[in-house]
């Protein structure tokens, strides 16, 4: 019996922006420019009364849906977020009670972007290996849109919203959750924020007063801040070594991987990273044309959706790699 | 590889087609953009192995300041 990805389900809101209402807001860009750079179409924004707790509580209920004997069998839950209903209390625990899961289940919100999914595979595999639980539901959920400016196209054109519900547990169908390589740098902590509304920096008329930055993009201290160029700095000095780290730590060479599944970021840098780790165009996954940047729900939505198209299947080794705000990173290899 | 020959490639890393020299302002080409910068990062680690941070590359006045980094 090995600890295994069992199912995922995952949720996009309704309403979708593209690149045509970008191009007619914004002189400047034209939609296959926007296109060609970061490979997105559109992308999904939840509705003003939605917030992430109910994506994932949509995305939940489909997974439900697909497992109807899961319910009554969660034992854990998490909920990965930026965007929790309250600071107090935690969110998970007003999903538990909506979605009527059993109140022996333990609960807890973690505060994770790109790396989150990572993270909550290895957080989960921990409570199941130590017999804690033994039916973990994960939730991945972001509203990175409620945070952006409408006049900021460094983040407006990338982020969507959107939530992802997995089932872990053990099985003995040949899944598997092998090893983990995890990471954190703390000094690039100003390089993707939204600096107020935390207790550091309380909201005020202060933190609302626009301001427009070099490239004639608009915001206020009360919205997401990324400096793309930072970020994407970060990102070629840690990745590579991060895959090379993973193949070592899981006893594997880059032959050994069926398929390389990437937090969608963006077209330009997962291209790039490709490259320069050497790893076949057919043995990448990328895709988030009408997605956009979902966040932590990327790599879950991008694992179900190369199964839907038949580029992976039951049985094929996978990494999974996250990285991005904090900053934090990880990795890890599953079978499915 | 000279001076001259970084030049060139900066260049055409930027789709630049003007016979530009190092003195030329990069605050005062349309091309030196956001993009530019993140594109010149990834010039510099694939063709020259080398981690340009972006301060460093924020600090050139000139595309000669760009090419003394690389070197």
């Amino acid at each position: 019996m090995n600890i295994c990805i069992k199912d995922i389900a995952y949720y996009l809101p309704e309403k979708v922006l593209t690149n045509e209402e970008l191009e007619k807001e914004y002189d400047k860009w034209d939609s296959e420019k926007i296109f060609n750079k970061i490979g997105i179409k559109c992308r999904h924004i939840a509705s003003d009364n939605d917030t992430a707790v109910d994506l994932a509580e949509k995305a939940s209920i489909q997974l439900f849906n697909r497992n109807p004997d899961l319910r009554n069998k969660i034992d854990f839950m998490m909920l990965c977020t930026q965007s929790p209903d309250y600071l107090i209390p935690t969110s998970a625990c007003i999903l538990q009670d909506r979605l009527g899961i059993p109140k022996t289940c333990g609960a807890l919100d973690y505060n994770l972007g790109c790396s989150g999914f990572i993270y909550g595979l290895a957080l989960s595999k921990g409570l199941i290996a130590t017999g804690i639980a033994n039916n973990v539901l994960l939730l991945t959920s972001e509203t990175y849109t409620k945070h952006i400016h409408p006049k900021d196209m460094s983040t407006r054109t990338i982020f969507g919203d959107g939530a992802a519900a997995i089932w872990i547990c053990k099985s003995s169908d040949g899944g598997s959750i092998d090893e983990f390589v995890l990471g954190s740098d703390g000094s690039g902590a100003q390089n993707l924020i939204i600096p107020s509304g935390g207790l550091k920096l309380s909201r005020s008329n202060e933190t609302a007063r626009e301001y427009v930055d070099e490239n004639g993009n608009i915001r206020s201290k009360d919205n997401l801040y990324m400096n793309g160029s930072e970020v994407f700095s970060f990102t070629i000095n840690v990745v590579p070594k991060l895959v090379e780290q993973t193949l070592i730590k899981n006893n594997l060479e880059m032959g050994d991987i069926d398929y390389f599944i990437f937090h969608q970021a963006n077209k330009y840098m997962l291209d790039y990273l490709r490259k320069k780790i050497n790893i076949p165009e057919e043995k990448f996954y990328l895709d988030m044309e009408t997605t956009g940047n979902t966040v932590s729900s990327t790599i879950p939505i991008a694992v179900s959706q190369a199964l839907n198209k038949g580029f992976i299947k039951k049985g094929s080794k996978l990494m999974l790699v996250g990285f991005g705000v904090g900053y934090s990173w990880g990795a890890c290899v599953v079978s499915l | 590889m000279d001076k001259k020959e970084i030049l060139k490639m900066i260049l055409d890393n930027l789709e630049i087609e003007d016979d530009l020299g190092f003195d030329a302002e990069l605050d005062k080409l349309e091309q030196w953009d956001s993009m530019a910068v993140i594109a010149f990062i990834a010039f510099a680690d694939d063709k020259f192995n080398k981690s340009i941070s972006v301060s460093n590359i924020k600090s050139c006045r000139t595309i000669g300041d760009l090419v003394d980094l690389l070197l």
